[in-house]
């Protein structure tokens, strides 16, 4: 039995922005070999540059899926390393018209009953209304930066695509393929 | 061995990307499944008292790779070098060269309005510097420090920052940070693409400091980046974030062992502020209904109130999360509370602190607090150990180049440190 958790964010960066080449390094960071303490360490970066991001957030989605996680991880794994084939027409649509969007998708595959595991669910238990505020996303960064690395079996980040590249076009994120992305609302403002 | 490997990676055009699994003769793996989960974080404490609890040395050698690098250190070299809790090997943007810009940390931190720059004080960022022309910028101790508490400032932080933009233009608004200092310069990372940080950090590091602004050395070494890379998003006129070590007053009573490293505040006055376009304060201290202004700034609340200098004062682990729960999203068996109800950060915020006419919207009494004049009687004289800076920067310097009675030794407390 295993938790599914995941975050995918579509960030407008343009190119050679400083986040971009921080967040590629996280992940060239985390391919090394590592101890539990480094592994640690390396989340603990990448949700530091995820949450600076959060106001270059315009698209997002997240799951947090109990009982069938290891399937819902397999599928997210799949879907996301095959874009390690696509091609420029792919992210530019038949438009051919290149963006900045960047697709940033973070997911973890927890031991189900793990302190992890009751911890996110906890951070996730939200109201729909909130789904897709942007500080709704903080929020769940935030869940990364506090999570036990003990409970966790697998991790993964991606980057599509690769940031030296040309990003998304945003017609073939909204609407196309990813008609799970949603726009990121501020916030409801009481006043 | 590692505890994770890599089973895929991407270094394509399309996609950057990896996969870690952890490895299953890994010893976190088979002590995961066997241990108590022990808090939302890894607890290198918790090992160590497995290891020692069961007399097990060969569980503490598995697991020194784990543990060495956050224990504090008991060799003798060290013994008497400040010890930085919750050391990590990279900064924020998880680079591990940090060492080699530590000289130009107190340059690199200036603010980047230079009418703010009367206003910065480099005391301690400047230590770094006078370290490496003794030998080690580093002295053998200093690395960069992220601690939970630390972290948990940022997000709160972060939370603020959101928040602020949507509660109305913020270009006439100082924030003044009086957080201990490590949280206090996560909170600035925070802030710094729509604030310029200005540090007034007054105090020398030492072993036996009274205030322990080793740690916030090495907090700024760990933001550094984040404070950086934020710059260039800034407006050129962006308003100040003053940044102040929050224990710069504490308690101390003239013990021998300690060294007195405290401080008082050095803010604009209010017409200083006026002129930088200040029309507001926003006062910030770490914990909601306890917001009172220290000792040494009350006075100057006081004068920045009867000027027109409307001083707000707000706790920062009150700017709430997004709380409510009305329906889980957890699919396959989450739990499913009862409703409440829901407020966001913002719509909190601009209740409390809308800056408008008349009492704020909502009974707060972290909003409603106003400085009053009270009798206090603060030594104006601290100086932060700057009268004892030779003794302090020896006593900061790598082992190797340390005086022989440093050297090795294990000098008793009471006979080292005696600066009264």
């Amino acid at each position: 039995m295993s938790t599914f958790f995941g975050i995918q964010m579509v960030l407008d960066l343009p190119q050679r922005h400083l986040i971009r080449e921080r967040l590629a390094r996280c992940v060239r960071t985390m391919r090394k070999g590592q101890n539990h303490h480094e592994q640690r360490a390396a989340w603990l970066q990448v949700a530091t540059v995820m949450t600076s991001t959060l106001p270059m957030l315009v698209l997002g989605n997240w799951e947090f899926v109990r009982k069938r996680g290891s399937n819902e991880f397999t599928a997210w794994k799949g879907e996301l390393e095959a874009m390690a084939g696509w091609s420029n027409h792919d992210f530019q649509g038949a438009e051919q018209v290149p963006d900045d969007l960047l697709l940033v998708t973070v997911i973890f595959l927890i031991q189900a009953g793990s302190n992890a595991d009751l911890a996110l669910g906890d951070r996730c238990d939200l109201p729909e209304s909130d789904w897709y505020q942007r500080v709704t996303f903080g929020r769940l960064i935030a869940g990364v930066w506090q999570l036990n690395h003990l409970g966790v079996h697998d991790s993964a980040m991606y980057l599509a695509p690769n940031p030296d590249r040309l990003g998304f076009s945003r017609s073939v994120l909204v609407g196309g393929e990813f008609p799970h992305l949603r726009p990121i609302t501020a916030g409801k403002a009481q006043t | 061995m590692s505890d994770f490997f890599a089973e895929t990676f991407f270094d394509e055009p399309g996609l950057l990307g990896v996969h870690l699994r952890r490895s299953e003769r890994s010893p976190v793996h088979q002590f995961a499944a066997r241990a108590p989960d022990v808090g939302s974080g890894f607890d290198p404490d918790w090992w160590t008292k497995l290891a020692g609890g069961l007399g097990l040395a060969a569980v503490g050698l598995t697991f020194a790779s784990i543990t060495v690098s956050q224990l504090p250190s008991c060799s003798d070299q060290t013994a008497n070098r400040p010890t930085i809790t919750s050391p990590v090997q990279q900064t924020s943007d998880g680079a591990s060269t940090w060492i080699a810009s530590l000289g130009s940390l107190a340059d690199d931190l200036q603010p980047a309005r230079k009418d703010l720059w009367p206003f910065a004080i480099r005391t301690l960022f400047d230590v770094p510097r006078e370290l490496g022309r003794r030998g080690d910028a580093t002295g053998g101790w200093l690395k960069p420090r992220c601690a939970r508490e630390d972290v948990k400032a940022y997000e709160d932080a972060m939370r603020l920052r959101l928040a602020l933009p949507e509660a109305g233009p913020c270009t006439d608004l100082a924030i003044i940070l009086d957080l201990p200092g490590p949280q206090a310069v996560a909170a600035a990372a925070a802030l710094a693409d729509l604030f310029d940080p200005v540090f007034l950090f007054d105090n020398l590091p030492h072993p036996a400091a009274v205030v322990p602004v080793d740690e916030t050395l090495a907090a700024a070494i760990y933001w550094r980046p984040s404070l950086l890379t934020t710059k260039p998003r800034r407006a050129t006129d962006a308003p100040p974030v003053f940044v102040l070590e929050g224990l710069r007053l504490t308690v101390y009573a003239n013990q021998v062992d300690r060294f007195d490293n405290r401080s008082v505040a050095r803010l604009p006055t209010a017409q200083q502020l006026r002129t930088l376009g200040v029309r507001r304060v926003l006062y910030i201290r770490p914990s909601a209904g306890s917001v009172a202004e220290q000792d040494d700034l009350n006075d100057l609340f006081v004068a920045y109130n009867d000027d027109g200098l409307p001083v707000r004062h707000l706790g920062l682990d009150a700017v709430p999360q997004v709380n409510a729960v009305a329906s889980s999203r957890i699919v396959g068996g989450g739990s499913s509370s009862a409703a409440t109800s829901s407020s966001s950060h913002t719509a909190w915020f601009l209740g409390r602190y809308h800056w408008k006419a008349g009492p704020p919207d909502e009974a707060d009494q972290d909003a409603r607090y106003r400085a009053q004049r009270r009798a206090v009687a603060v030594p104006v004289s601290l100086d932060g150990g700057k009268s004892h800076q030779g003794e302090a920067l020896a006593r900061l310097e790598s082992p190797s180049r340390s005086s022989p009675s440093n050297s090795g030794g294990t000098r008793s407390r009471s006979n080292s440190w005696h600066f009264s």
